[in-house]
Formats: structure tokens, C-alpha cells, sequence
């Protein structure tokens, strides 16, 4: 457990940077870090044993619980019809910046795309073994993500709200 | 293009850094062991996981100490696990520093972290080989140096590894996604993804139900509730104590992708 100490010390603050690009939150991204990190932990001696590299296996693992938790949410809430609002809006460090209004606006797996690709630097198909999808998907899942923020962000551009 | 430098830029911004709360470490030790009782204990059932604070009352935004974080208790949601997304293939190569923090430059296609190569060369691929396993793929076996391996005409050719694990096409399998296999120059081939005609020697494809590769590899039981939480199994190939099964599944509870690998092979997470 010492040795999984270690890690989370190390480790911390770039998963929380990683969590926050991820959720578009400093919030949600630290419940996604300690939730993470706290089941990677319960079985440490396996993930660390198996895995080789458990830095990209809580990464992995952050992006794909943070995909399906917003899926869930989604389908919860389809009984009430709540308009999407980004919950507890205080004012933070990225309030006005457009282009991060309009990642934040992405559906959580366009942008899950999106942040592996250009926070992680990873490829299409890297990217496609994350998030367990297809090349395809990753592909046409970015394609939509991109279009979405150049047009929102030409849209600001114009002067015209978002 | 603007929008990827964009994009870079924003996200090597300092203001993403969030602080860390003193103690952090020991509140997911704490959660850790939490969670660990709980699953000891519960017989069924996805697992709340009662989050305690890791990040401190301290401002996000860089000078706005108005935006103060307050401390709160959080329960994550995030254990049950039901969701439709698509499944099947991916096979990807990532060389051994994929699990960086931040960097300004983010490769798309063929540049950088992945040693990505697609050369198309036009000659009459040998017959494929459709059994991934127990040591390899056919005739293209793990552990081979890049040049037995481009010997058995099964990959596209191409370049060497220089550093890292190099990522290359199955001459069977040529356009998917062009990283079906991974060499490095210390171990030789040591990563092979199933590709959409391929399957296990235990009948496992992409698209399986995850379910089947629980009963076709009992090893991988011990790993069900792992599995829930962050869709991936890591298991010992049978019949070959050098390497493992390391399956991605999708949310729908199919196979995504998986790799037979040298253990410590460096191309993946």
C-alpha cells in the first residue's frame, strides 16, 4: 500500500488536470480522480502488477467512468425535462473563454475524444483502445466535435450569443 | 490548423492545474480500503463509493481567490455500469510515454508518442492467419525480432522501431486503423490486437459478449468487479507464461479490443 502511496502522491496533480480538461469541472474532475483512484487502490497490488503502467490505466479508467457516468445522468434525468445547465457555474478561472464554453457544451464523449487527443496527444487509434470503440467511431466522433466548436466559436466570433 | 493549436493551447493552460488539498493521499488510502471492505463484504451490488474531499478549499481561477472552492462531501456515482456504445476493433500502439501529463504537441495521425507507419505496398497477402494465440498470430510470433517478423510476410513493410514500441499493419488487416501490431527494438513484436477476422484460440472476438471471455478464461473471474469499474481485464494466456490478454470492453459489455502482449511490452497502457 506504500507503494500505491507513492503513486497517488505522484500522480495527483496531473490527474486532477487531466480530470479537469476531462470534465470541463474542477469538481466533477476531482470525483473522478479520488473515485478512480480509490478502486484502483482497493485492488493496487493486481493493477500494478498486471497493467505495467497504472498511470494509463487510472487515465483509461477516468475517461471511461466519466463517459458513463454522464450517460447515466442522461438517462435519469429523461423523465423531467431540465434544461442542461452546467451545474454550479461560479465564476472560475476559465469563465469567458469561449472555446472552453464550447468543450464543456460537447457531449462528454466528443470530448473525451477531444481531450485525448489533443491534452494526451494521443492517436485516433489509441484513443479508439481507451474508450473501447472503433477507429470509426473515434474518428466521426471528432469530426462532429470539431465542427461543433469552430461553429460556436465563429459564432462568438460574430458577436452572436452561444 | 488554428482550432488544434487551439485546442493545445488551452489545454497546457496553467489555469487547468487544480491544487491538491493536504491529505489527499491518505483520504483515497482511506477511500481505498473502503471500497476494498465494502467489496469483501457486499455480495452484490455496484459500490458507492462515499468520496471524502482530496481538493481544498482553494481557488481554481489563477488570482481570483473569490472563487473559492468549498469543501464538500461528494458521493461518486459512477460504479454501475449500463450503457449502449459501439463496439469492435481498435488496435492501437502507444509507445511507453503515452502516460505523460501534459505536452504542447498532440499528434493526430502519424507523429510523436505513437511510432505510426502505413506504407501501402500492392503484393498478394499470404493467407491470413485468424487465431490470436496462445504465441502469437499464425506465424508472426511474439518475441520476434522486426526482421523475423517482416520475414513472414504477415505485416505491411516498413521501418524499424528506433525507440519505443513501433506500430504496424497487418497485411490482412491494412486499413482499419494501421496499428495491429507493436514492435520494440528490446522485445521484438510484443503486442498483437485482434483485428475483425481474427479470434482467440478460445473463440473470442471483437464484438464478443465480455461474458463469453469470462467463461472461456476462468482466470479472468477474479476480475469481474474490476472489470465493471474500468472496463478492462488483464490475464495470463493460457499456455503461455510470457504473455497476457488484455481486453478493453466497450460500455455495452462487448470485446473492444484486445491485445495478446509480452508482459511489460511498453506499447499500451
Amino acid at each position: 500500500m506504500e507503494d500505491f502511496a507513492e503513486f497517488v502522491r505522484t500522480a495527483m496533480p496531473g490527474l486532477l488536470r487531466y480530470g479537469h480538461a476531462l470534465t470541463g469541472n474542477p469538481h466533477d474532475g476531482a470525483d473522478l480522480v479520488q473515485t478512480v483512484l480509490e478502486k484502483t487502490g482497493a485492488r493496487w497490488s493486481s493493477v500494478a502488477r498486471r497493467t505495467g503502467d497504472p498511470l494509463a490505466y487510472v487515465r483509461r479508467a477516468m475517461a471511461n467512468a466519466h463517459v458513463s457516468r454522464w450517460r447515466r445522468i442522461r438517462r435519469e434525468n429523461l423523465v423531467a425535462d431540465i434544461p442542461e445547465t452546467p451545474a454550479a457555474r461560479e465564476r472560475y478561472a476559465f469563465e469567458d473563454e469561449p472555446l472552453w464554453d464550447a468543450l464543456r457544451a460537447l457531449p462528454a464523449r466528443q470530448r473525451a475524444v477531444v481531450v485525448l487527443r489533443f491534452y494526451e496527444g494521443l492517436s485516433e487509434a489509441e484513443i479508439a483502445h481507451t474508450l473501447g470503440v472503433t477507429a470509426g467511431t473515434v474518428k466521426s466522433q471528432a469530426s462532429k466535435a470539431m465542427t461543433t466548436l469552430r461553429g460556436r466559436l465563429a459564432a462568438f466570433a460574430e458577436g452572436r450569443a452561444m | 490548423m488554428i482550432l488544434d493549436d487551439e485546442l493545445r493551447r488551452l489545454f497546457n493552460d496553467d489555469r487547468l492545474d487544480v491544487p491538491v488539498q493536504p491529505g489527499a493521499t491518505d483520504a483515497v488510502l482511506a477511500g481505498a480500503r473502503r471500497v476494498r471492505r465494502r467489496r469483501t463484504a457486499a455480495a452484490v451490488g455496484g459500490a458507492m463509493a462515499v468520496a471524502v474531499v482530496i481538493v481544498g478549499g482553494v481557488a481554481f481561477g489563477a488570482g481570483r481567490p473569490e472563487s473559492m472552492v468549498p469543501a464538500t462531501e461528494t458521493t461518486a456515482p459512477m460504479t454501475t455500469t449500463s450503457q449502449v456504445a459501439p463496439s469492435t476493433t481498435t488496435a492501437p500502439t502507444v509507445d511507453s510515454t503515452t502516460a505523460k501529463a501534459t505536452t504542447g504537441t498532440a499528434p493526430t495521425k502519424s507523429t510523436g508518442t505513437s511510432v505510426v507507419r502505413q506504407t501501402g505496398t500492392k503484393t498478394a497477402p499470404p493467407p491470413a492467419a485468424r487465431v490470436l494465440g496462445p504465441d502469437g498470430l499464425g506465424a508472426l510470433k511474439l518475441g520476434m525480432t522486426y526482421e523475423q517478423a517482416m520475414a513472414t510476410g504477415a505485416l505491411v513493410q516498413d521501418d524499424p522501431p528506433v525507440e519505443g514500441c513501433g506500430g504496424y499493419n497487418l497485411r490482412s488487416h491494412p486499413k482499419e486503423n494501421g496499428f495491429s501490431v507493436g514492435i520494440t527494438p528490446e522485445l521484438g513484436v510484443a503486442a498483437i490486437f485482434l483485428t475483425p477476422q481474427v479470434r482467440t484460440p478460445e473463440g473470442i472476438r471483437l464484438g464478443s459478449p465480455v461474458e463469453d471471455f469470462f467463461t472461456a478464461y476462468p482466470a479472468a473471474e477474479a476480475q469481474r468487479d474490476s472489470y465493471r469499474e474500468h472496463y478492462q481485464i488483464v490475464i495470463p494466456v493460457p499456455g503461455n507464461d510470457r504473455a497476457i490478454y488484455h481486453l478493453v470492453g466497450t460500455a455495452d459489455g462487448k470485446v473492444g479490443s484486445l491485445a495478446l502482449a509480452l508482459r511489460d511490452h511498453g506499447c499500451f497502457g
